[in-house]
């Protein structure tokens, strides 16, 4: 028997995430007993859980406690992959964000409400946003202010408000300050025109100058803020105002260098089915079946979509915002519950962070996927970013133990515009010279000519 | 002192039973101080959507 405390679940003191032989545990601890029980009674957990709100719970042995004292063990389903804020894409972020503002809503029409509103209670599941932390909910009490908002506008709108106004990339800024993007910081990058937006002006513009002002705050404004209550009513019109806000930001993903690239490539139509079919080929023949695929440099999930249809849970990941929110969208409108677009810069990786750097985990620490895809990526981290190809290889065994891989070599016109501009300091970027690379790390299990181009796709083993 | 009293007072007392996070005696203010202005904001709202929904109906009971 092995039980393992979440690293990432340890702030709040009603109970704690943890597996147990493999399986996922909540422990509500007796502090959280009234809350506990009225979640149930008021059928709010219940009515969220049956709606897809809400990650499936069910109530376990006591005895599968990890420590004595629970006051309930709860059974928790299995979120296929965690992913987190920054790297998500535009529209995963204002998603989670209504996600958490229904939740709240329904939480008070039920007498509950948030006690914190992170974006890390927030999960995907295929395009589906599912909010994972049930020991989020308090008794609400009439008058009392609440206590999550201001971590909703900086987890939540503080972020897309500057990704929508400033620069799509900043959602990276989440990846530095872990409990959301402090609010007066938020306010000064802001363009001052949007203080004409009642919502911005509101949540952002004054709420950050309210936060420096009052931080330390021992004066008689602060005491006369006691003496006014936030009726049930104010309450509802602050969760709708925040809404409403997030609800008019916006971002179209534009020609960026990825989100046209199929429109770019040197494939025929005819080269592109070919390539498709050799991948779906090379994919059936892994034994046993793959639980969970990788696409790195995945673009909108053309290739994703060979594994991703065959219910295997596939991560597409890209570098691009505008190819991921473009796939996200894509997933959203079919309604695929086995592909998670996700944003990452496969030459700088999500770290661990966050406390004790155990809060979060890194990329590779998610992993290791049963299949990696590595379709014209390659020529990406060897030529454009100097990794060697050794280095290539000992970082692709780390993220699977099966890899798919295309070798695009350098008389390919895509690599060739990778060297226009550059001198050519790869002398070993051969085709000879990738296979003795991957062979290390790899059983180079099969590899076939992509037809109509001068590419090469692998089937590998890790050794 | 008395100012210490306040601010001590101000926090302890806005702090629901189990709250684990620090909700900012700034965040507090602002909520307080829209108050007002958000639910009378929300009461206009919804009492248009009624109309709307109103004239709605009567509109498809006409056709």
């Amino acid at each position: 028997m092995t039980i393992q405390r979440e690293p990432g679940s340890f702030r709040d003191p009603c109970g704690f995430v943890y597996t147990r032989d493999g399986d996922i545990y909540r422990q509500v601890q007796p502090s959280y007993a009234a809350n506990y029980d009225l979640l149930q009674q008021s059928g709010l957990a219940a009515a969220l859980m049956t709606d897809g709100l809400l990650v499936r719970s069910t109530e376990a042995d006591i005895s599968l406690a990890a420590y004595p004292g629970a006051y309930r063990v709860l059974s928790v389903d299995r979120v296929p992959f965690i992913s987190y804020p920054y790297e998500w894409c535009f529209s995963q972020l204002k998603d989670a964000a209504l996600l958490t503002l229904e939740i709240q809503k329904r939480a008070i029409e039920k007498g509950m409400s948030l006690r914190d509103s992170s974006a890390y209670n927030v999960q995907f599941v295929g395009a589906k946003p599912v909010f994972i932390d049930t020991l989020s909910f308090e008794a609400y009490a009439e008058g009392k202010p609440w206590v999550a908002y201001r971590q909703f506008c900086q987890h939540f709108l503080a972020p897309l408000a500057l990704m929508a106004h400033v620069d799509i990339r900043l959602s990276q800024m989440l990846r530095i300050w872990i409990d959301g993007i402090p609010l007066d910081l938020a306010a000064s990058l802001l363009p001052r025109k949007l203080m004409l937006n009642p919502g911005l002006l509101t949540h952002i513009f004054v709420h950050g100058a309210a936060g420096s002002k009052y931080a330390d705050d021992s004066g008689a404004k602060a005491k006369r803020a006691t003496e006014t209550r936030v009726s049930k009513l104010a309450m509802l019109g602050l969760v709708d105002s925040l809404e409403t806000t997030v609800r008019k930001l916006s971002w179209a993903p534009g020609g960026t260098e990825w989100g046209n690239y199929y429109a770019n490539t040197n494939y025929t139509d005819t080269a592109l089915k070919s390539k498709q079919q050799l991948v779906q080929q090379m994919l059936g023949t892994i034994q046993p079946a793959p639980k969970l695929v990788w696409d790195l440099g995945a673009n909108t999930g053309l290739f994703s979509r060979i594994a991703s249809t065959q219910r295997i849970n596939t991560v597409a990941w890209d570098i691009d915002p505008a190819a991921v929110e473009k796939n996200y969208l894509q997933c959203k409108s079919t309604g695929e519950g086995a592909l998670l677009p996700l944003t990452a810069d496969l030459t700088n990786p999500a770290p661990a962070i966050g406390w004790n750097h155990q809060e979060r985990k890194s990329m590779l620490q998610r992993g290791p996927a049963n299949v990696v895809f590595a379709l014209a990526l390659v020529h990406h981290l060897a030529i454009s970013n100097n990794v060697p190809l050794t280095g290539v290889a000992d970082y692709l065994a780390s993220a699977g133990n099966w890899l798919i891989i295309e070798f695009v070599p350098k008389s390919d016109s895509q690599v060739q515009r990778l060297l226009a501009s550059r001198e050519d300091i790869f002398p070993c970027y051969t085709q000879d010279g990738f296979e003795e690379a991957f062979a290390t790390r790899f059983e180079i299990k099969h590899s076939a000519p992509v037809p109509g181009t001068e590419r090469t796709l692998y089937l590998m083993c890790r050794r | 002192m008395k100012y210490f009293t306040i601010a001590a007072l101000l926090l302890i007392s806005m702090r629901p039973a189990h709250a684990y996070l620090d909700g900012g005696s700034g965040s507090y203010i602002v909520q307080m101080a829209m108050a007002g202005m958000l639910a009378m904001v929300f009461s206009v709202k919804l009492a248009w959507q009624r109309i709307k929904t109103s004239i709605s109906r009567t509109h498809h009971r006409g056709q």
